[in-house]
């Protein structure tokens, strides 16, 4: 993505992504997990991702981290500040997880060790970046960031079974936040958990961002909870950045069938029993189609769209999307108002 | 009105630890009437803990409850003769929540198929049963080309939930209970999943009881919908009137925590109260008065009875004690409109 020069007022995105490519060689071939995704995130920001499950955004999550092992192979830059996360030694790179940019696991429930306390899981994190701590300085830490995810400070003599689902994700946030990156990856942070205690966790990463300026990607695939915590949303598909912008925008006019197909397969309140799902899969990485990969599944796709990968358009906004309909007169949104009066008249 | 199912006035309480035992009332006198005539989807809404799966598996008759009866047909569980009881594992299906660990991974995705045709005897010759699977299958929007013969790990899981949604069906039962069956599917292909059971339920006159914690597809597809909370009802009643106007605060504040998908629609106007542990946890008092922002002395006394705050929806709150009260073991009024 070519980005648009920043002006006076915008800060100066904290996590900056450049082509970056996940490829795996396995005997069926080479197959392309990430492919050349590239967008930026400013201090303090709240971005989501969402895509169904092996559209690659668990992959890039890791692949942000440097966490990706051979035979996988990563390719592209990637940016915390003015540290080159791609460029970094063993040795550097360990001291810049967690320091530079934190993660909070997809399942808190099985991340957390059953047989180790909670305080020398957290410990554990302080005292390998920062051998100079002391043990009462780890400790008022530890009770520090406890009190920062709303839990009571004993908690830390607990076992992890001993906990709720939503105490162990706050555990797990604990730990995310207690060298206070700048940037926070958050793998569906709340999925196994039901509204109320998933609002209450989220309250928690919201005010968390706020009170520290931590920028955070929120990956998952639930657009309601997309549409209530970020600010800016990115759409992946088979590995690619099908769509991404402010959220509202997004929502209000998307620039990708995928994006709005995504979107009015949810449920609402206004429409009772109207189930749209999407049809079709997701194509294997092994054997994508020629052209644009969601043509298959694409009610508007077009000869061109078999022939040639769409390329990434802007939408004025720091709004971007892939798909040949963005040439076309009206784009996407002249096709879903069609679509509509001829299910109306139909 | 004949009952298909009915548990009346059922209590399951868990015990653990031997010398000072932890007593858990997982379901707290609950009362409900499944109708064979009128064929409905029932929605059973809480969190995790609140007895919705306990109530599932006393519905399969997989546990027996502690206090109360459950009838199948008018008889008694406790007492069905072996071919009531062949017949009630007919009538009745499972639909579980992971769509992994319900097939054995050695066997192609055919064996759950040919297993209930052989035990049931549902088909009289290979032909016969290879053209009911092929049937059942694209019942549930799946081509049986593309399906039979396969793996388990070489389907996406919202095929997979399919199959079993398919197997279900194959039986003919008169009663599908669906514990959770698409919260570990994605977003996108829950649609597909649910509109495939509610499709079943419209053709072929099934009943079904839809678990879930998950307040907006249990909108969609339901008709009628209870709240459960650590094991007692707080409100129950047409899905329409129960989620547009909720009535019990534990409701309220549930509905008020969805992620509507909808940026102009936000969440988080209910303050959500922690639990400091000081709910009654028998049966005398609310077990939502500790985070209850509306709380009063007789709350924690005893538990209001279920008052019937609309000609369809019945709340377990004094907020609503103007209302004409109704015994728990009426809840089905409310539910099935006369």
């Amino acid at each position: 993505m070519t980005s648009a020069p920043s002006t006076q007022t915008k800060p100066l995105p904290i996590l900056r992504v450049a082509d970056l490519c996940v490829d795996y060689f396995t005997d069926a071939g080479r197959l392309r997990a990430c492919d050349q995704v590239s967008f930026e995130l400013g201090p303090g920001q709240r971005l989501g991702l969402v895509g169904e499950s092996g559209s690659g955004k668990s992959t890039m999550a890791l692949a942000l981290m440097r966490l990706i092992k051979p035979p996988g192979k990563v390719s592209g830059r990637v940016f915390v500040g003015d540290a080159e996360l791609t460029a970094m030694d063993d040795k550097a790179i360990r001291s810049a997880r967690m320091r530079l940019i934190g993660m909070v696991p997809q399942a808190a429930m099985s991340a957390l060790n059953p047989v180790i306390r909670i305080r020398a899981q957290i410990a554990d994190v302080l005292q390998v970046h920062e051998p100079s701590m002391t043990d009462a300085d780890v400790r008022a830490r530890i009770s520090e960031v406890l009190e920062a995810v709303e839990l009571r400070p004993d908690v830390a003599s607990l076992y992890p079974h001993e906990l709720s689902g939503g105490m162990k994700q706050r555990v797990c946030i604990a730990i995310a936040v207690a060298l206070k990156p700048k940037v926070i990856i958050a793998d569906e942070p709340t999925s196994a958990l039901d509204v109320i205690v998933q609002r209450q966790v989220m309250d928690t990463i919201g005010r968390l961002q706020r009170e520290m300026n931590i920028a955070v990607i929120l990956i998952g695939h639930d657009m309601g909870l997309m549409a209530q915590f970020v600010d800016r949303l990115s759409v992946m598909y088979a590995g690619k950045l099908a769509e991404i912008g402010p959220t509202g925008n997004l929502f209000a006019a998307p620039n990708h069938p995928y994006t709005h197909m995504l979107i009015s397969s949810l449920p609402t309140l206004r429409k009772k029993g109207v189930f749209r799902g999407i049809p079709g899969i997701t194509p294997s990485l092994l054997g994508l189609p020629s052209g644009c990969y969601f043509r298959m599944r694409c009610p508007y796709a077009m000869p061109i769209c078999s022939e040639v990968a769409p390329p990434q358009v802007s939408h004025g906004q720091d709004h971007h999307s892939s798909c040949h309909l963005a040439n076309v007169d009206g784009g996407l949104t002249s096709r879903i108002a069609a679509e509509a009066t001829s299910n109306r008249d139909g | 009105m004949s009952a298909l199912l009915e548990l009346r006035n059922v209590s399951k309480v868990y015990k653990s630890g031997f010398f000072s035992p932890k007593v858990t009332n997982a379901l707290d006198d609950f009362s409900l009437v499944i109708d064979q005539a009128k064929p409905t989807i029932t929605a059973v809404v809480g969190e995790s803990g609140s007895g919705k799966s306990t109530l599932g598996s006393l519905m399969m008759g997989f546990i027996k409850p502690t206090v109360g009866d459950v009838f199948y047909k008018g008889r008694n569980m406790k007492s069905l003769t072996g071919p009531e009881r062949w017949q009630f594992r007919q009538d009745v299906q499972a639909i579980f929540q992971d769509p992994f660990a319900a097939y054995n991974p050695f066997y192609t995705v055919d064996h759950v198929l040919t297993v209930p045709i052989r035990k049931f005897g549902l088909a009289s010759n290979r032909e016969e049963a290879r053209e009911k699977m092929g049937d059942a299958l694209r019942r549930v929007g799946l081509r049986p080309e593309e399906i039979l013969g396969r793996y388990p790990h070489q389907l996406s899981g919202g095929q997979r939930q399919r199959i079993i949604v398919a197997r279900a069906m194959l039986l003919k039962p008169k009663l599908i209970v669906a514990d959770e069956p698409v919260s570990m599917v994605d977003a996108s292909l829950r649609a597909t999943i649910l509109e495939s059971i509610y499709t079943l339920h419209k053709e072929m006159g099934v009943s079904v009881l839809y678990i879930t914690h998950d307040m907006t597809t249990a909108y969609h597809v339901s008709n009628e919908i209870i709240v459960l909370y650590k094991g007692s009802v707080m409100e129950g009643g047409e899905v329409a009137s129960v989620v547009k106007t909720p009535h019990h605060p534990y409701t309220r504040l549930l509905i008020d925590s969805i992620p509507w998908p909808d940026v102009s629609l936000q969440w988080g106007r209910e303050p959500i109260i922690k639990d400091d542990g000081s709910s009654p946890t028998t049966s005398r008092g609310c077990k939502f008065a500790s985070r209850c922002p509306h709380v009063m002395a007789k709350c924690r006394d005893a538990g209001p009875p279920l008052f019937a705050v609309g000609t369809q929806q019945a709340s377990a709150c004094y907020l609503g004690e103007t209302s004409p009260a109704l015994q728990r073991s009426e809840l089905h009024k409310v539910l099935t409109p006369t």
